[in-house]
């Protein structure tokens, strides 16, 4: 029997139950080394590319271009050049999808919500993977765990990964903690480490999540830092990003202002407005939001001040919200890493390059 | 997120309301389920299960059962309302609007501006609107219009179950008197609902779908019908622009005048009968805010002025059909249309 390798529709996140083969990049034949860009998947939410998980040949397409199939159906066929035809056949005739989801307890990147109460709080975060380390990923104003679905699709092989809601935000408490200054959330979200024995975490935070990340880094132990666009003292935050995203009331509004997260605006599709728009009209959120705004201001307002600990700092080149600043400002303790093609959110718009380099500092840290 | 029926919405509206605020009362005929007989308690939670499991959560005295009398239901609810409570009064089917059109708008609609706009009427009316169920002429109307026609009353019309229950907690918050009225063809529909609260405002129209090539207003249960016709109309390359205003009263004049100004093109779909219904007033609208932009006479698609038939076959000749609301989008397109 040959040894052939089937490359299935990904599940990216918990919301993620079928997707849309975009384009291929490569072709029937091609030799894929790892890491290779196979193909731009389409998801209710935001366009992905997929790249190969290890090396071989693209020995069949199954999936046509523009096709849309459910998590874990089988789109292409990966092994040996010259692999017999008939083969091929038999492995695609004999091959089950398996929905991601339904998989038993324990598969590595089977991801899955829980909740957590700290401090009387409820705080919710998804889960995956086994790896004895864990990764806590912190989003940023007004995101949420999802943020991360295609980091944690990929750290999860080999890590546990943990991607809390921050209060206000998600599926946890919309109430911020105590007066809902820096300090409170990075309280709580220790005292979210420390409730769910974490123990000394892999820290990854976005934007607003980078700032609570490096004021945790500052108070307890963490194995490594990664800032993606973090909010820093000092920085040249957009403001009128902040206010706007705040006010927007209507979608063309809303998807107006979440265009500008991005460096290609197509990348922002009309689910994720909704899905943005439906999350600001919970009760609470309204408030939570003013409120992480200010902090967000004041943040911003202050002296820069060397990082708590040493740090990869990940931006993208076209961040409109938080722009890259210059290495001298950052500080030496910040390795500066910029990600062309990408925004404020290179986790989602290069996800592949952004899990290549929180692996690296994961990896550098020990 | 968990899929819910348009009939759980409301009632996770209700219950999250009476939890927040123990000034939310709910008063109707067996919404609690058969006081004053010998049946079992919440048996029904009204006609259609919408208030199922209230009066065990939240009591006898905020759930209230009534007499069948819709006058004393409205008056007793506009009088509580305006000693701040917050009721939610049923009036079961609309269609017996007759019988307390005093309470509703001669008074409850005039409280706020007869006192100077020193008083408040925090006060919600439920009621079930629309045909298709075969219910006959005097259980089928849909009279939206006359609600919409009177001053002081905001009227909310959800088109699925994600609207139902944040235009319904936005109602209960409210403190003037909205009418709040349910299709009754919409209860089992299914959508994405969160188990949290949360308040949709009044005003703000819904883009169901985007285009540049056609805008179709529709209404209430009518909004699916114009759906699907988008949907294949798109897989002809028309690209269909449907506005869902959720609220016609306030009504949000801007974002169907905005649309119209890209697409030149207006098709109204509603379900209420033709003369002095929402589809002449929002060609009226068009007609003398939006002519400039018109490129073809609006296309009106409602019933015919005729009570709504009891006989199934004739019901559905009634309803605006998907083929009549394809041929209207043909029609302003300049397309020939083959006879009905």
């Amino acid at each position: 029997m040959a040894d052939l390798t089937a490359l299935t529709m990904p599940k990216w996140g918990l919301s993620m139950e079928e997707g849309t083969l975009a384009s291929w990049h490569l072709a029937e034949g091609d030799a894929v080394s790892e890491g290779a860009e196979i193909a731009d998947i389409e998801t209710s939410k935001l366009l992905n590319t997929l790249e190969a998980r290890s090396p071989g040949t693209l020995l069949r397409l199954v999936a046509q271009e523009g096709e849309t199939l459910p998590c874990g159906a089988l789109i292409a066929v990966l092994g040996e050049a010259g692999t017999d035809a008939e083969a091929v056949e038999a492995f695609i005739a004999s091959f089950e999808a398996v929905e991601p989801d339904a998989t038993e307890a324990g598969e590595a990147s089977a991801p899955a919500f829980r909740t957590a109460e700290v401090d009387g709080m409820t705080l919710r975060y998804a889960e995956a993977g086994t790896g004895a380390e864990t990764v806590l990923l912190l989003h940023g104003f007004g995101g949420d765990s999802g943020n991360w679905m295609f980091v944690t699709d990929d750290l999860a092989s080999d890590y546990r990964t943990v991607a809390l809601d921050l209060p206000g935000h998600g599926g946890s408490d919309k109430d911020l903690p105590g007066s809902g200054d820096l300090d409170d959330i990075a309280g709580l979200v220790r005292g979210f480490i420390e409730a769910g024995a974490l123990g000394a975490v892999h820290l990854v935070g976005h934007s607003f999540g980078g700032a609570v990340a490096e004021r945790i880094a500052g108070a307890c132990e963490v194995r490594s830092l990664t800032l993606i666009a973090p909010l820093l003292p000092g920085c040249a935050l957009n403001r009128a990003y902040i206010a706007d995203f705040t006010e927007a009331k209507r979608k063309r509004e809303l998807r107006e202002v979440l265009t500008r997260l991005v460096a290609d605006a197509d990348a922002i599709s009309r689910d994720m407005v909704e899905d943005v728009l439906r999350y600001k009209r919970l009760d609470g959120v309204a408030a939570a939001l003013e409120q992480l705004g200010k902090v967000a201001g004041q943040i911003a307002n202050e002296t820069p001040r060397p990082l708590a600990l040493p740090a990869l700092a990940i931006w993208g080149e076209a961040d409109r919200i938080i722009p890259p600043p210059g290495t001298d400002t950052l500080g030496e303790r910040a390795e500066r890493h910029l990600v062309a093609g990408a925004g404020h959110l290179p986790h989602l718009e290069a996800a592949a390059e952004t899990a290549r380099l929180i692996r690296r500092n994961i990896a550098g840290s020990a | 997120m968990p899929r819910k029926t348009y009939r759980q919405a409301i009632n996770e509206a209700l219950d999250c309301e009476m939890a927040r605020d123990e000034n939310v009362i709910v008063i109707g005929e067996d919404v609690a389920g058969g006081a004053g007989g010998s049946g079992e308690d919440d048996a029904y939670g009204g006609v259609l299960g919408v208030t199922k499991g209230l009066v065990g959560k939240y009591g006898r005295a905020r759930v209230i059962d009534t007499p069948i009398t819709e006058s004393a239901i409205m008056g007793a609810a506009a009088g509580a309302a305006s000693t701040g409570l917050r009721p939610v009064a049923e009036l079961m089917f609309v269609d017996f609007l007759g019988v307390c059109f005093d309470q509703i708008f001669n008074q409850a609609a005039k409280f706020r501006y007869m006192f100077g706009g020193k008083a408040r009427t925090p006060l919600v009316i439920r009621s079930m609107i629309g045909a298709g169920m075969s219910a006959a002429a005097q259980h089928s109307q849909a009279l939206h219009p006359i609600f919409t026609h009177i001053p002081g009353l905001k009227v909310v019309m959800p088109s699925n179950a994600y609207d139902a229950k944040g235009l319904l907690i936005q109602a209960i918050r409210d403190d003037d008197p909205v009418i709040f009225l349910e299709h009754k063809a919409l209860y089992d529909t299914q959508a994405e609902v969160p188990d949290e609260a949360y308040a949709i405002p009044f005003g703000e129209a819904e883009f169901v779908t985007e285009g540049d090539d056609v805008t179709i207003v529709a209404f209430s249960a009518m909004v699916a019908r114009a759906k699907a016709v988008a949907e294949d109309m798109e897989k002809e390359g028309i690209e269909v622009e449907l506005i869902d205003p959720r609220t016609t009263s306030p009504l949000d004049e801007e974002a169907i005048l905005e649309s119209v100004e890209r697409t030149g093109r207006l098709v109204v779909v509603d379900e209420g009968s033709p003369r002095c219904g929402m589809a002449a007033d929002i060609a009226a609208l068009v007609a003398s805010k939006g002519f400039a932009h018109l490129k073809a006479p609006v296309a009106m698609v409602t019933p015919p002025h005729t009570p709504v038939p009891f006989a199934p076959n004739l019901e559905a000749a009634y309803l605006p059909s998907n083929e009549r609301i394809a041929a209207a989008v043909r029609s302003v397109l300049g397309e020939t249309v083959p006879a009905e």
